[in-house]
């Protein structure tokens, strides 16, 4: 299946109007941010890659999941939080789009967070083949590739002419493109804008078993001194899913809150007695780096990173991941 | 749409003063088929809420054996133990629970057994001693010692008083030097010391562990000594959790969360775990 531009920009037009909100990229300033569209003109797919990713929209930066009201002698009268609502992602690169299914294993063992799955359940997550990277995209290194179209429901991937190739992989997906048929076309087997993506850059294999046995090496503290523990690596990170549980009330109301949090803050770990297990900032930059590749995928099979690059974009103090993972890889 | 977050409604019916700043409450869910369908294992813990102020973590202080109500020991330290500790008789409080492993309490049928506690690590060893009081026949030797800072830290000081009493108990009181006051007629000494002097059976007994991680340290090679073997010694850890259901990532250490494999394991386990604890 095809679609041409024109009647992509129908497609997504069609959605918004008929009430069901899309959050795409759009440009604001000098940058790129993921916030809901009125129309597609407004929608920005190339560079510079969107500074945040589109995770709040599964996973939301602070998220009522209980309401209650204060009655007399001592009661509590609890209130459900609201579903989620559902909403389209449109515009999402490949690597945001598995960072999807990736972080769906720990929301998913054991118990079920639903606040989270219902959200991967209903929202559809319409995926852009990338065309451009830049120098702090790795995801080849990590297993995922420009085309890779896992966690997405439906996949567009650019023609030489311009029109867009459409894979609609889940059923999810297949209803969106049934609800809208006559927007689509038979594939013209056009050819596909080939990217290769960045070159791989090291040994995901080396890096883990390097972790594996390395969780004293001198090299943390002396990489991670640069570090000032501001935690904008994990707020970035389409895969950091760490949180708070926080309470807001008055006299009469209040709510319980599930808020982002971050392994990088010195009060994420500290015990009630004051004692801290990782009470200096290189043993928090360590758990970040153990957890993404050693210890998640230990546990859930899967590393927790998709080499988008975010953490080195914006790190104030010029930290890359990239280097740290080079630098292991050379060891 | 299940909401794995929400809490249960318990009341408080009692609330006992440990020491200057301990509370001891006990819980009965709002509820009452909850109440009666309730159970847990000596070991577990719950998130324990104050609406308004927040969630926090604690042990379930009571013993299993004991139906019909929870018992939490608590020290005020922070924002949501400071909002626990204001409340009365009668007021509700949200309880998520329980969660965790347990002390494997029936593989300890048949052997002696050594606890050692220090401060409010108590509490968790409380809900253990009283499990295995409960089905007393089951057990050899029961051993508990048991030291604070000083004599005003000691908690359930009215238990200690009955596990003094009891004949089939032998418990060893301590605390640390300068902690006592004139009238103290128990010991004076760091745990590790006063465990070595104890000098409890090592031959087909385990030994359950808990208090300050400086406590802990010191004591691992005493029991080393005696010749507990490192998978006869239970610990409890009490990394600082949110939600009790492996999501959070607030106690991953190494390749567990300790909020799920945890809190109980065995020092051979400890080993293999990055030490932040």
């Amino acid at each position: 299946m095809q679609i041409t531009l024109p009647n992509l920009a129908q497609f997504i037009n069609d959605l918004i109007k008929a009430g069901r909100p899309v959050v795409a990229p759009v440009k604001e300033n000098n940058l790129s941010v993921y916030k809901p569209v009125n129309a597609f003109n407004e929608i920005h797919l190339g560079l510079p890659f969107p500074t945040k990713s589109a995770k709040e929209y599964f996973l939301a930066d602070c998220e009522k999941i209980l309401f209650y009201k204060f009655g007399p002698a001592g009661k509590v009268e609890l209130q459900d939080a609201d579903n989620p609502k559902e909403l389209i992602l449109f515009g999402v690169r490949p690597c945001e789009a598995v960072s999807y299914p990736i972080m769906d294993k720990v929301f998913s063992w054991d118990t079920h967070d639903n606040f989270y799955l219902k959200r991967r359940e209903k929202n559809p997550v319409i995926s852009v083949a990338c065309e451009k990277c830049d120098n702090f995209c790795f995801c080849t290194s990590v297993g995922v590739t420009p085309q890779t179209t896992e966690g997405s429901d439906i996949f567009l991937q650019k023609t030489k002419k311009g029109n867009y190739l459409v894979d609609a992989i889940t059923d999810k997906g297949k209803k969106l493109v049934e609800e809208h048929k006559n927007l689509f076309t038979q594939s013209g087997h056009e050819e596909l804008i080939d990217f290769k993506g960045p070159e791989i850059k090291f040994d995901l294999k080396k890096i883990k078993s390097w972790l594996e046995k390395n969780f004293d090496h001198p090299l943390w503290e002396k990489i991670s001194l640069p570090c000032i523990g501001c935690g904008i690596c994990t707020f970035l990170c389409p895969n950091c899913h760490c949180f708070d549980i926080v309470d807001q009330a008055n006299l009469k109301e209040g709510s319980r809150c599930k808020m982002w949090d971050a392994c990088q803050f010195r009060t994420f770990t500290v015990h009630a007695s004051g004692h801290n297990p990782r009470e200096t900032q290189s043993k928090r930059f360590r758990q970040r780096i153990e957890h993404k590749f050693n210890y998640y995928p230990d546990k859930f099979g899967r590393t927790l990173c998709v080499g988008c690059g975010r953490c080195i974009r914006h790190c104030p103090t010029n930290m890359s991941l990239l280097e740290t993972l080079i630098k292991i890889d050379k060891l | 749409m299940t909401n794995i977050y929400k809490p249960h409604l318990m009341s408080i019916t009692e609330i006992i003063k440990e020491t200057y700043d301990t509370k001891t409450m006990k819980l009965v869910f709002q509820d009452g088929s909850l109440a009666q369908s309730f159970d847990f294992k000596a070991g577990q813990f719950g998130e324990y809420s104050v609406f308004g102020a927040g969630e926090t973590t604690f042990c379930l202080a009571s013993s299993p054996t004991k139906k019909g109500y929870l018992e939490c020991t608590f020290r005020k330290v922070g924002l949501v133990t400071k909002a626990l500790s204001e409340l009365d008789v009668g007021d509700t409080i949200g309880f998520r629970g329980p969660y965790g492993n347990c002390f494997p309490v029936e593989k300890f049928y048949g052997k002696n057994i050594v606890f050692i506690a220090g401060g409010i690590g108590l509490a968790p060893i409380r809900s253990v001693i009283w499990n295995c009081l409960d089905l007393r026949d089951k057990f050899k030797e029961i051993t508990i010692i048991y030291g604070a800072r000083t004599v005003a830290d000691l908690v359930y000081k009215h238990e200690l008083a009955d596990w003094t009493k009891r004949s089939d108990v032998k418990l060893v009181q301590t605390v640390d030097p300068g902690g006592q006051t004139p009238e103290w007629k128990e010991k004076v000494g760091l745990v590790p010391v006063i465990l070595e002097q104890t000098n409890p059976p090592a031959v087909n007994s385990v030994a359950l562990i808990c208090g300050p991680p400086v406590m802990i340290k010191f004591t691992l090679p005493v029991l080393d000594k005696l010749g507990f073997a490192l998978e006869d010694i239970y610990t409890t850890l009490e990394n600082r959790m949110k939600c009790g259901l492996g999501k959070c990532g607030r106690c991953n250490v190494g390749k567990v969360y300790i909020c799920k494999e945890g809190p109980v394991f065995t020092a051979r386990q400890l080993k293999e775990l990055p030490a932040e604890y």
